[in-house]
C-alpha cells in the first residue's frame, strides 16, 4: 500500500461525512464511524444536534465545535464537529479525536484533583486558624477576667497571713494561698499558651548569668524536695558560659515546668537537672538541659501526645496532682527559641527531657553598669490611688498603711484624677486601666499632655495582662506595670522605684 | 407545545456540573471525580403547564474564566446555571466578574446561581455565610443527597417560558 493510499484510508475511517435537509433528516451517510440510517433525524443520535442544527443557515454557514462527548451504542467518542450549510442541505462532518482526547484526560485529571486538594488545604488551614484565634481570644479575656477577683482574693489572703493567727488557722490559710498561687500560674500558662499562639509573646535578647537561674530553681525547690523526701540535684557543667545572651525568664519557665513536671510524677527517688554544653562556635553555643526522675514514667503509646494543650498523663500513672499546661508551654517555649526538645521514658523507671537551646556568649566580659547609689526614701511618699474598684482600693490603702510611711489620696477615674492633680501634688500615682468615665490610657494621655505632669511617675496596676495594653502604656511613659494579682512587697518595689524617678 | 431549550453549565472544575446533570437526568451520583473534557450534551423532558420542554442541558468542561471559552458552545443558550462550590472559596471568588460577563454577550438569557455541594459544608450557619460571602440570590444544592437539583433545573425553565 502506498503511503497516499494508507494516509486517505487513515483519515476516511477516522472522519464521517453526513448531508442532511435543514432539518437534520439524514440524506447520506459514508458510515466511517458511526452507522446511521438515511431518512432517521440526526437529532436521534446525540442531543447536541437538536441544539445545533437549527443554528446552522445563512447567517452561521459553518459552526465548528471541538470535544464533543458522544454516546453511540455503548460507544464513546470524542468528536470534533463541523456543520456546513449550503442551500437546502447541512453537511456534518465528525473528525474522530477520541484516542487524541483520552490521551490528555489523565493530564488534566491529576492537575485537576490537585488543584482542589490545594483549595481544600487553604480553607482548611484557614478555619483551624480561624479557631485558633478565637480560642486564643478566649483564652486571654477568660485570664483576663479571672485574674481581677484573684488579685483581690490573693491580696487579702497576704494581709491575713501578716494578721495574728492561730496556727490552724495558719495552716488552712497557707493552702488558700497556695491553691490562689496555683489558680494563678494556670493563668498565666493559659496566656503565655494564647500570647505565643498569636505571635505576640516576644523574647529578651539580654545577657544574664545561668548561675542565677539556677540558684532560683534551687530555692524554689529546695523545700518541696525537702517535704517530699526526694532528692534534687542541679548539675552545672564547667565549661557553660558564665554569661549569656538569651532570655532568662523564658528559659526559667521552662525549667520550672519541667522541674515541676518531674516532682509532680516522681514519688521517691530524684529529680536531677543536668546542664551541659550542646556545642559551641564563636559566638553560638547551644546548651543542653537535662531533666531526669525516677518517677512514675509515660507509656510509649502516651509519648507523642504529652505536648499537646488538653493532654494529661494516664491518671493511673501519676495519680497524685494535675499535669497542668506546662509541658504544652515549654514546648511552646523551646520552638519559639529555635530550639529542641526530647523525651525518653520507661513505665516504673522515670522519665527524662532534653531540651536543646540556642544562646550568643559575648566576646568580652560586658562591665556592669555602675550601681546607683540607693535613695533615701525614708520620707512620706505621696501615692494618688486611681481606681474605681472598692475591693482593690482597700487592698492597696492596706497594704501601703502595713509600710507606714506612705500616704494616700483616692480617685475613681480619670476625670476626678486630673481635677485632684489641680490642688494637689503627688509623688507616685497608682492607675487602674478599666475605669469609667476616662479610662486609665485617656488620663495618661491628658496627663502626659500637660508640663507640669509630663513626668509624673504611674505605677499601672491592672487586670488587663496583654502586652498590647502594656506596650500603650509604656509609650506614654509609665515606672511600671503591675498585673494582678500582685505580691504586696512588688506594689511596694514599684512604689519606691517609682518615686525615685520624680522630679524633685 | 413543544419546546427545546439549551440550558448552559458554567463555573470551575470540580464544582459538580456533572454531579448535578446526572442527578437531575439520570438519577444517579458517583463519589469520584472525573473530569469532563469539552461537552457532554443531555436531554431532559419535562412538562410545566401545558409544554413539553426538552431541556437539553450542556455541561462544560469547567474553568475559571468564562471568557475562555469557546463562544460556540455558548450559541443559541437559551439559560445558565453557573456553578459553585460551597466549600471552596475560589470558585467563587472572581463570580461577579464571570457573571457580568455572560450578562453582556447573553442579555436575553437568565442565569441561575447554584451553590453546590451543601452537604460537605461545615463553614458554620449556611445562611450567615452567605450573607457574608455576598451571596445573594443563589440556590445551594447537594447533587449527593439531589436537594434543590430539580428546583434549580425547573425554576429556570420557567423562566425560559
Amino acid at each position: 500500500m502506498s503511503l497516499k493510499n494508507f494516509k486517505s484510508e487513515l483519515l476516511e475511517k477516522r472522519v464521517q461525512i453526513i448531508s442532511t435537509d435543514t432539518s437534520g433528516k439524514i440524506i447520506s451517510s459514508d458510515q466511517a464511524l458511526i452507522d446511521l440510517k438515511t431518512g432517521n433525524s440526526l437529532k436521534e443520535l446525540d442531543p447536541f444536534f437538536e441544539a445545533i442544527l437549527p443554528l446552522a443557515g445563512k447567517d452561521n454557514p459553518k459552526l465548528e465545535f471541538p470535544c464533543i462527548n458522544v454516546k453511540h451504542k455503548d460507544k464513546e467518542f470524542i468528536l470534533d464537529i463541523e456543520v456546513r450549510h449550503s442551500k437546502d442541505e447541512l453537511i456534518v462532518i465528525l473528525y474522530d479525536f477520541t484516542e487524541h482526547y483520552r490521551r490528555s484526560h489523565p493530564v488534566v485529571q491529576e492537575k485537576n484533583e490537585n488543584t482542589i486538594l490545594a483549595n481544600q488545604l487553604l480553607v482548611e488551614q484557614a478555619i483551624a486558624n480561624e479557631k485558633e484565634a478565637l480560642k486564643n481570644s478566649f483564652l486571654s479575656k477568660l485570664s483576663h477576667e479571672l485574674r481581677k477577683p484573684l488579685g483581690n482574693m490573693m491580696g487579702f489572703v497576704n494581709l491575713l497571713q501578716d494578721s495574728n493567727l492561730s496556727y490552724e488557722q495558719s495552716e488552712m490559710l497557707k493552702i488558700v494561698r497556695q491553691t490562689g498561687m496555683h489558680i494563678e500560674e494556670l493563668l498565666n500558662d493559659l496566656l503565655d499558651i494564647s500570647k505565643i499562639s498569636e505571635g505576640t509573646l516576644k523574647l529578651k535578647n539580654v545577657s544574664f548569668k545561668m548561675k542565677d537561674v539556677t540558684k532560683h530553681l534551687q530555692d524554689m525547690f529546695s523545700l518541696k524536695a525537702k517535704s517530699k523526701r526526694i532528692e534534687f540535684e542541679i548539675n552545672m557543667r564547667d565549661n557553660v558560659p558564665a554569661i549569656l545572651i538569651g532570655d532568662p525568664i523564658r528559659v526559667k519557665q521552662i525549667l520550672i515546668n519541667l522541674v515541676d513536671n518531674a516532682f509532680k510524677n516522681t514519688p521517691k527517688g530524684k529529680v536531677l537537672l543536668d546542664i551541659s554544653v550542646d556545642y559551641s562556635r564563636a559566638k553560638k553555643v547551644s546548651l543542653r538541659f537535662s531533666v531526669s526522675d525516677t518517677g512514675y514514667g509515660i507509656k510509649d503509646a502516651e509519648l507523642p501526645k504529652i505536648f499537646d494543650t488538653y493532654y494529661q498523663i494516664d491518671q493511673l500513672l501519676s495519680p497524685t496532682e494535675g499535669q497542668g499546661l506546662g509541658l504544652k508551654i515549654v514546648d511552646d517555649l523551646v520552638k519559639l527559641q529555635s530550639g529542641k526538645i526530647k523525651v525518653k521514658s520507661k513505665v516504673g523507671e522515670g522519665t527524662q527531657f532534653e531540651v536543646s537551646l540556642p544562646f550568643e556568649v559575648p566576646l568580652r566580659e560586658e562591665k556592669k553598669p555602675a550601681r546607683k547609689k540607693a535613695v533615701d526614701v525614708d520620707e512620706r511618699i505621696r501615692v494618688l490611688c486611681v481606681d474605681d474598684a472598692e475591693l482593690d482600693q482597700m487592698l492597696i490603702m492596706k497594704i501601703l498603711i502595713n509600710e507606714g510611711f506612705i500616704s494616700m489620696d483616692l480617685a475613681l477615674h480619670g476625670e476626678m484624677a486630673l481635677q485632684l492633680l489641680e490642688l494637689k501634688s503627688y509623688d507616685v500615682i497608682l492607675l487602674d486601666l478599666d475605669l469609667p468615665i476616662l479610662n486609665g490610657i485617656d488620663f495618661l494621655k491628658k496627663l502626659r499632655a500637660e508640663r507640669k505632669t509630663k513626668k509624673q511617675p504611674v505605677v499601672v496596676l491592672t487586670a488587663m495582662a496583654g502586652p498590647e495594653y502594656q506596650q500603650e502604656a509604656e509609650t506614654l511613659g509609665i515606672s511600671a506595670f503591675l498585673t494582678k494579682p500582685y505580691q504586696p512587697k512588688e506594689l511596694v518595689r514599684a512604689i519606691k522605684e517609682a518615686f525615685k524617678t520624680r522630679e524633685k | 407545545m413543544e419546546l427545546s431549550k439549551k440550558i448552559v453549565l458554567l463555573g470551575h472544575f470540580g464544582v459538580g456540573k456533572t454531579s448535578l446533570v446526572r442527578r437531575y437526568v439520570d438519577s444517579a451520583f458517583s463519589e469520584d471525580y472525573l473530569v469532563t473534557l469539552g461537552v457532554q450534551v443531555k436531554k431532559k423532558q419535562i412538562q410545566l403547564d401545558d409544554n413539553q420542554i426538552n431541556m437539553i442541558i450542556w455541561d462544560l468542561e469547567g474553568n475559571a474564566k468564562v471568557e475562555e471559552m469557546r463562544s460556540s458552545y455558548m450559541l443559541g443558550t437559551d439559560g445558565f446555571l453557573y456553578v459553585f462550590d460551597l466549600t471552596r472559596p475560589i470558585t467563587f471568588n472572581n463570580m461577579k466578574e464571570n457573571l457580568d460577563f455572560i450578562r453582556k454577550q447573553h442579555p436575553k438569557a437568565p442565569i441561575r446561581v447554584v451553590g453546590n455541594k451543601a452537604d460537605l459544608f461545615e463553614g458554620g450557619d449556611l445562611d450567615e455565610f452567605l450573607s457574608k460571602n455576598n451571596l445573594r440570590d443563589i440556590t445551594t444544592t447537594s447533587a449527593k443527597e439531589g436537594t434543590n437539583v430539580a428546583t434549580v433545573f425547573e425554576q429556570l425553565a420557567k423562566e425560559l417560558l
